[in-house]
């Protein structure tokens, strides 16, 4: 014979009044390794009122309470892991890496739609020098005209720190505007590298015929290599997640976009780091002559075979399986 | 409740987390804005004990410096956010308020790379401004996700409060006679009268003493006559 109602909950209420408590003290703080097996015990049981009161309470608030109580319950007791120090580690060492390699074929595409408009705006101001008033903005032409680079006097004005900063900032707008644009299919990430590439290839050229070619190149050589890394791979990132909206292949739409973008996401914050730093070499190691081309072109390509041996090399093993750090 | 999504715990038990819409996720939003907004005020005064004319300091500052000061104001946004979000198991403190949570479309607690990504797609679901562009989301998906929560995999569930103060008070002895959806209908009348309009006071008044079994209320009994016929039925005379 069923129980009534109001029996059930005498009978049972001091239990989950404990439950409550001993949740609000788990917020809070610290339990006792005996609380947390009592914890253990009081919760398994709270879940049968709950498969009780749902068969023969359904609809009440005694229900709707229990329910609420074992959700609350539910998501203290298997919350996540906090990733501290040595997921970030593991982060580095595996995740990140294994990411882009296997992001490789979208990284590749940005990539190569970057190398191509880059060649290609470089051969419209080459061959049609006109089109840099379109492609270059003024104040780039005006130092170009005098015969200087931009960067050469903007020492002057602005100290390296806040020229740091402020490429920083731009270099974070490219990638994340890469990655969020995604979500048009991709479209918008694509016509982002375009212009990006455009731009730099018109503003090389433009130096290059200006006569301050070996003031760019050697403006570039220090921090080129890894900040067209990034932004490959952020525009890879985005590509990954654009992918997932046109063909999500075997998965459904929503469970593609959702994978992609969790991969897109971590290949994201994986690169801010490295924004940083290399904003940091941009706006102090990168500008006018204090430090020699050689020294410059030597620290570029070294840094940038480095990034890339390893990305692709780091750590080919398993990941600790308890190490998630993928939203799943 | 018709919007709710329906978890599996580990236990094997079939738990419902109610479904937050639009309006309580605007409200928890608007106290998020006020909140940040006092701390914006309360940080511009004490700027301004130092530099006299703040505000006008801050307008004549060049294009590229206030571009760096709105990336940064973006950046902070969104660790507000996230580490809230991380850290109050899926609550800022809006949500906290207004009882909603964020949490993973299969019900688990959320991650900081969820988070991360549904703070980031902020900047999207608010374009061009007041996220309009998050409120048509949310309106055409049947669990009123806006794109943020699209991408990061994540659901806003409304956190109740239920109290089961009513049922404490009850006489087991007699409530076990009464059919168990008869005595909810009972107890949530004797919470709700003050609140009910007088003439549904009266007629669901009557309807409940006539199903609980109350024949000596006359016909001409007041709605008070009533409330207090079935309080005195259901519940124990030692308890208030």
């Amino acid at each position: 014979m069923a129980e009534t109602l109001p029996a059930f909950v005498t009978r049972r209420k001091p239990e989950w009044t404990k439950l409550e408590e001993t949740l609000g003290r788990l917020r809070s703080g610290k339990l006792s390794l005996n609380e947390v097996s009592e914890l253990d015990r009081l919760y398994r049981r709270v879940a049968a009122d709950l498969a009780v009161a749902q068969a023969r309470y359904s609809n009440t608030d005694v229900a709707r309470f229990l329910n609420q109580l074992n959700a609350s319950a539910y998501a203290l007791i298997y919350k996540p892991r906090p990733a501290g120090f040595e997921g970030l580690r593991t982060f580095y060492l595996q995740t990140f890496p294994r990411l882009v390699r296997e992001t490789l074929g979208p990284i590749k595409l940005s990539a190569a739609v970057l190398a191509f408009s880059t060649l290609l705006g470089a051969l419209t101001v080459w061959l049609q020098p006109e089109t840099a008033k379109v492609l270059v903005s003024a104040d780039l032409r005006n130092f170009i005209d005098q015969r200087t680079l931009w960067t050469d006097s903007a020492l002057d004005a602005i100290t390296p720190g806040s020229m740091a900063l402020q490429i920083f900032l731009n270099n974070l707008r490219v990638l994340f505007g890469a990655f969020a644009f995604g979500v048009t299919g991709g479209v918008l990430t694509v016509v982002v590298l375009i212009f990006n590439g455009l731009h730099l290839g018109a503003v090389i050229a433009s130096c290059i015929r200006g006569g301050v070619g070996p003031n760019i190149l050697s403006f570039i050589a220090a921090h080129g290599p890894i900040e067209l890394s990034l932004i490959a791979i952020g525009g890879g990132a985005g590509l990954h997640l654009g992918r997932a909206m046109i063909d999500p292949g075997e998965r459904s739409r929503a469970t593609a976009i959702r994978e992609n973008a969790g991969v897109a996401v971590q290949l994201i914050l994986g690169c801010a780091p490295f924004m940083i730093l290399i904003g940091i070499v941009e706006g102090f190691v990168s500008p006018g002559a204090f430090f020699p081309w050689p020294l410059k072109l030597a620290v570029g390509l070294f840094s940038g075979f480095g990034f890339w041996k390893w990305l692709l090399s780091a750590q080919l093993v398993k990941e600790r399986r308890n190490e998630r750090l993928e939203p799943r | 409740m018709t919007d709710a999504l329906q978890v599996a715990t580990p236990e094997r038990v079939s738990v419902e987390l109610p479904i937050a819409g639009l309006g309580s996720r605007a409200m928890a939003y608007l106290v998020d804005v006020l909140l940040l907004g006092a701390v914006a005020l309360v940080v511009y005064f004490a700027i301004s004990f130092f530099v006299p004319e703040a505000l006008n300091t801050v307008l004549g500052l060049g294009r590229s410096t206030l571009a760096i000061g709105v990336a940064l104001l973006g950046g902070g946004l969104w660790i507000y956010w996230t580490v809230f979000e991380v850290a109050w198991n899926g609550q800022s403190p809006g949500k906290r308020l207004v009882r909603i949570r964020v949490v993973k479309s299969d019900g688990s607690p959320t991650t900081f790379f969820s988070s991360a990504v549904r703070n980031l797609l902020r900047l999207v679901d608010f374009l061009p401004t007041c996220y309009p562009v998050g409120v048509i989301t949310m309106l055409i998906d049947k669990k009123h996700r806006r794109l943020g929560d699209l991408l990061a995999g994540t659901i806003l569930v409304r956190d109740e409060k239920v109290s089961l103060d009513a049922y404490a008070r009850l006489e087991a002895a007699t409530a076990s006679a009464v059919e168990v959806n008869v005595l909810e209908i009972a107890v949530k009348f004797l919470q709700r009268y003050d609140s009910l309009e007088p003439d549904a006071r009266l007629r669901i008044g009557k309807k409940l003493a006539t199903r609980l079994g109350l024949t000596t209320l006359s016909e001409t009994a007041s709605a008070e006559d009533v409330r207090n016929a079935i309080r005195a039925k259901l519940e124990s005379p030692n308890h208030g």
